[in-house]
This record gives C-alpha cells, sequence and structure tokens, in this order.
C-alpha cells in the first residue's frame, strides 16, 4: 500500500503511534494471599498507553492499591505477568525499577529530617547525579510544582501546610523526570478546597509533563474529573468497567457501576463534558462600528428570530457589548457579563455562570477570545439527553424521586 | 570541714587518678556496649521475631543485683578491669538496645514505604531514613544508659576494678574513722560531677546530631 502523506501528516501520524504504543501491560494478574479465601486482584488484563492518565477506582478493598503496587513491585503478583515497555518488572532489581518510576503515596511520606531540597533530590541521589544537575533539577521542580524555590528549599517538612508538603511529594516523584508516575491517593488526606485546587494544578502540569499516570482513588468523582480513563473495580475482585469519564457516566455498565456513581451522576457527567463536547447556538452579531440603519436593521431581523439583542464583535471576532432597540428609537449598548472559555469550561462552571447571569445565556469564545456561539439552560439540557442516555429517566440517571 | 580539706591535701591524686580510670571504664563500656546493641538492633532488625526474646533478655539482665554479678564474674574473668568492663556492658546494652528498636519501629510506614517505592534499597533506607529518624531516641538511650554505668562502675572496686569506687569501698570499710566521711563523700561528688559532664555532653552531642526537621 503506497501512503503519500504530506510532513505535516507523518509526523501526526507518528505521534499518534507513539501516543498509542502500551507502556504499562498486565497480563492476567493475580494476587491472593495464604489465608484468605478470595483473590484480592482476579486475572486482571488492562493496558495504559504513553501519555495516558488513567485512574483506579472502587470500593475499599476492591484491590485498586495492589494493583498499583503491584506494577512498582512493592506488592508481587501471584500469577500472570506485568511488562513496561515489552519489559517484564520481574527482570530488573526492585529496587532499580522502582528508581525509573514516579511515587506519590496519600500520606505523602516526605522525610522528616531531610530538607524540602533534600527530599526532591532522593532519587537523583540514588542515580548518583553530579551535584550542580541535582541542584538545577530542584529548583525546576520547586518552581513547576508553584513553590519558590529560595523560599522553600532549606525548610523542613514539618514547616509546610498539607497542601505545600503533597506538591514536594509530587517534586520527588517527578525528580529523574521518569515516564511513568505511580500515585496512590495523592489528594485523600487534604481539605476538600485544597484538593480541588491540587487538582486542577496537577492536571495543568499533566498538560506540559505528559506522563504515563496510574492513580488510584476511592473518589468517583476524582476519577472522573482527572482521568482519561476510567477503570472501575466491581465486587469479587473483578474490573466492572472501563472507560472514558463520560462513557462511564453516560453508560454505566451494570447496577453496581451505577451504584458506585450515585445520585451524583448527572452532576459529575456536568464535570466532565466541556464546552468543547456540546454544540453551542448561534447568534446574530454585526462588527462594531457601523451606522445606527445598520444596526436597527439587524436588531430588527433578530426580532424575527425571537431575539431582543445583538451581540457586537470587533475585526478578530472579539465580543465587545451586547445592543438592543431602545425606547429613543436606536440602539444601546450593554455590556457582555457572562462570557465562557470553549476548551476549559465544564458544562458544570457553565449553568453556574449561567444561573448568575441576568440573561440565561453565555458568550462562548476559544482561547483567541473569538466568538464561537452562546450557551443557555436550555441548550445545556438538550445536549445532556443523548449523553444521559437514550430512554433515560429519572431513576437510572440516578436523579432522587 | 578541716578533715575534709586536710584528706583533700593528701587524698587529693589517687582522687583524680581514679576519677580519670573511672571515665575511662565507662566510656570504654559505653563504646562497646554501643557496637554490640547496634549489633543485635539490626539483628532484630532483620528478624523481627527477634526483637521481643532479646529485649527479655537484656532487661532480665538489668534486674541482676550488680554486686551479685560481679561476684559471679570472679571465677570467669577473675579481678580487674576486664570482669568490670564485661558487667558494665551487661547493663548498658539493654536501654541502648531497647530504644534502638523502640525508635526504628516508631517510624511512620509512609515513610518507609516512601523511601522503598522511590527505589532504596533496604540496607540505603536504614541508613539514610530510619536510622537518622530513630537517632533521637537512639541518643537518648546512650545518655540514660551512660548515667547509670557512671554509678554501677563504682561498685566494680569489689572485684579490683578501676575508677572510684576503690574510694568509695575504702571509706566504706573504715567507718568510724577519721577519713572514713571525706572519702565516702569526694567519691561521691566526683560520681556526680562525672555523671553530670556526661549528660551534658550527651545532651550536646543530641543538638548537633538530631537533624532540626525532627528535633
Amino acid at each position: 500500500m503506497a501512503l503519500d502523506l504530506s510532513p505535516q501528516e507523518a509526523s501526526n501520524m507518528g505521534t499518534e503511534l507513539q501516543r498509542r504504543r502500551s507502556v504499562i501491560e498486565l497480563r492476567d494478574v493475580s494476587k491472593h494471599y495464604k489465608d484468605a479465601g478470595a483473590p484480592i486482584v482476579d486475572r486482571l488484563t488492562l493496558s495504559i498507553s504513553e501519555g495516558e492518565f488513567v485512574a483506579l477506582t472502587g470500593p475499599s478493598g476492591c484491590g485498586k492499591t495492589t494493583t498499583l503496587k503491584m506494577i512498582n513491585r512493592l506488592i508481587e503478583p501471584s500469577s500472570g505477568q506485568i511488562l513496561i515497555n515489552g519489559q517484564d518488572v520481574g527482570d530488573l532489581p526492585s529496587h532499580r525499577l522502582r528508581q525509573g518510576i514516579g511515587y506519590v503515596i496519600q500520606n505523602v511520606g516526605l522525610f522528616p529530617h531531610m530538607t524540602i531540597a533534600d527530599n526532591v533530590a532522593a532519587v537523583p541521589r540514588l542515580l548518583g547525579w553530579k551535584k550542580d544537575r541535582t541542584t538545577a533539577r530542584i529548583d525546576e521542580l520547586l518552581s513547576m510544582v508553584g513553590l519558590e524555590p529560595s523560599k522553600y528549599r532549606d525548610r523542613f517538612p514539618r514547616e509546610l501546610s498539607g497542601g505545600q508538603a503533597q506538591r514536594v511529594g509530587v517534586a520527588r516523584a517527578l525528580a529523574a523526570d521518569p515516564p511513568i508516575l505511580l500515585m496512590d491517593e495523592p489528594f485523600a488526606a487534604v481539605d476538600p478546597i485544597t484538593r480541588t485546587s491540587l487538582q486542577d494544578e496537577f492536571l495543568r502540569l499533566q498538560q506540559s509533563i505528559r506522563k504515563t499516570i496510574v492513580f488510584v482513588t476511592h473518589d468517583m468523582a476524582e476519577a472522573m474529573r482527572l482521568a482519561d480513563r476510567v477503570v472501575i473495580f466491581g465486587p469479587q475482585s473483578k474490573i466492572a468497567q472501563v472507560g472514558a469519564p463520560t462513557e462511564v457516566l453516560s453508560a454505566p455498565a451494570d447496577a453496581f457501576v451505577a451504584s458506585m456513581l450515585g445520585s451524583g451522576r448527572l452532576v459529575q457527567l456536568l464535570s466532565c463534558v466541556r464546552l468543547r463536547d456540546v454544540s453551542l447556538d448561534m447568534w446574530p452579531t454585526i462588527a462594531e462600528g457601523l451606522g445606527r440603519d445598520e444596526r436597527l436593521a439587524a436588531l430588527s431581523s433578530a426580532q424575527r428570530q425571537g431575539k431582543d439583542r445583538v451581540l457586537v464583535l470587533d475585526d478578530a471576532k472579539r465580543p465587545l457589548y451586547w445592543i438592543h432597540s431602545d425606547t429613543t428609537g436606536d440602539s444601546s449598548k450593554f455590556e457582555v457579563d457572562c462570557k465562557l472559555e470553549l476548551e476549559a469550561t465544564s458544562l458544570r462552571d457553565a449553568i453556574t455562570q449561567i444561573v448568575y447571569c441576568p440573561h440565561d445565556c453565555a458568550v462562548v469564545v476559544d482561547g483567541n477570545e473569538a466568538f464561537q456561539g452562546i450557551i443557555n439552560l436550555k441548550g445545556i439540557r438538550r445536549s445532556l439527553i443523548p449523553l444521559a442516555g437514550a430512554g433515560t429517566t429519572a431513576a437510572t440517571i440516578g436523579v432522587e424521586k | 570541714m578541716s578533715g575534709y580539706l586536710q584528706y583533700l591535701r593528701y587524698g587529693y591524686q589517687t582522687l583524680l587518678s581514679e576519677s580519670l580510670s573511672h571515665v575511662l571504664i565507662v566510656v570504654a563500656a559505653m563504646l562497646v556496649s554501643f557496637v554490640v546493641a547496634a549489633m543485635l538492633g539490626l539483628l532484630a532488625y532483620r528478624r523481627a521475631w527477634l526483637a521481643e526474646p532479646l529485649l527479655s533478655i537484656t532487661s532480665t539482665a538489668l534486674t541482676l543485683p550488680s554486686l551479685a554479678l560481679f561476684g559471679l564474674m570472679i571465677p570467669i574473668f577473675g579481678l580487674g578491669f576486664v570482669p568490670t568492663l564485661i558487667v558494665l556492658v551487661i547493663y548498658a546494652v539493654m536501654p541502648i538496645l531497647r530504644n534502638l528498636i523502640t525508635g526504628l519501629n516508631s517510624i511512620s510506614p509512609a515513610i518507609l514505604e516512601a523511601a522503598t517505592g522511590i527505589g532504596m534499597t533496604r540496607t540505603r533506607r536504614l541508613f539514610v531514613v530510619e536510622v537518622p529518624l530513630a537517632w533521637p531516641i537512639i541518643v537518648t538511650g546512650l545518655r540514660f544508659s551512660s548515667m547509670m554505668v557512671v554509678g554501677v562502675a563504682a561498685v566494680g572496686a569489689y572485684v579490683g576494678g578501676p575508677g572510684l569506687g576503690a574510694t568509695l569501698f575504702n571509706g566504706l570499710a573504715e567507718v568510724g574513722s577519721r577519713s572514713a566521711v571525706p572519702e565516702v563523700l569526694s567519691a561521691t561528688i566526683m560520681i556526680l560531677l562525672i555523671a553530670i559532664a556526661l549528660d551534658g555532653i550527651f545532651w550536646l552531642i543530641s543538638r548537633i546530631t538530631v537533624s532540626p526537621g525532627i528535633r
């Protein structure tokens, strides 16, 4: 087969192939303890691609943490095989394996007798890095996780807040730039407000570092919020469902998954779906700087569509202000009070904004502030129906009767 | 009082040389005990089931009256420095070992998991993470042990050991004579001074060697 690709296409395909390459593979992995009857992990097969953010979630005792710890051999599997980049994890001495995998745990586990700098330098020192390389890396990482190096370098862990300690934990895991990051309930021990901001920061960080991440959490909402793909462990240590958050939320595989998602499923779906995923409504617009007659003509044509105002855009399609007809027979302006960004805004954020907006209508712009369309509560409702699944009833989407 | 000064005029040289040998045997006993306790501690660290029996044995040793223990040494090791050192080590090991084991066991599992999880070998973890974290407790054990040894060392004179015990026993043996009270008193004061100095030294060691992050 002849392939005639432009360099651009070829490189796109290259990155696509690279992205899909499986980095972590679990093949038929089981773990059982002698005394316990049922296995804690039962013939689990899972493949995780490069740069993918996978969350393992489920009730406590479902085997999610055991699965995570088998990847860096803190727990040895009873049977089955785990491969990283095609190589069996058992081939390397366990400490060598772990030096190449970032690891973040719930209680942070910073070394209290070491300064922040020494904590971050722990892995580079294991790897025998030169001193100046390590020093430079410490500063780079502290800045990356939002801690001013000159201020925090020489502090001790007890002088940090929970959120700051967790940031240092992430920096320590990233120190030697490992391609894989294992995270075990990393944000569970901090208060809800700090947790949300840590999650946001971490998502932003992941945008730039693109690590392959396996993330364990018992918090479904957290899994849905952060991960590209969610693995839900069910009873008897079997996987109940694997899929993208929107897939899982819109079509839970069975009653167990639906019950795990709970009554907040619709709300979670609102958090996962972004404005770019739904179809926006159009709205009459005109360019700025036009005369009175053109403005009035635009307004009357808008009124025929049942719309009482028109959006004025500048040359770069950036929304400037609304106009509507006033009693003097001319138009008057009023400001755009509700403007949302297409890529980053979730439906949940959009609803919150629209509810507080006097006109039940938010202007949606892209990253360059250019007008993309509008969204209102009716539009959100319309886009949710197909997502929430065909034949959706109040009961199946988890709304309390 | 004048009797006391008169005693000091003739006895100070003996007192000083006995103080010096007292300090020496205490330091020797502490060094040997630390090595023994560290080895036993390492054994208990590698084989967790050994910790309990080791602690029971060493604690039992502590309940034996020191005089009896010194007496037991005579048929085996004779008189002098060696039997004294052995008895002192038997006493000193227990507090050091107990604090070593307690210290190592008191470290949060999260810290240990983090250390292993980032790729430290067991030995590296022990020396880079566990010992430094247990160090304040270990130093407290050493400090306590040294106090005890300073006192017990005096009894070593019973088997002809070095130290201030000689003057002390001398005084006690001739109660009623003019030199009895000054001898007992000055030996006791010297033992106290040595104990205080040693305590200060351990305080200093702990200030210098314990990381400010866990002080």
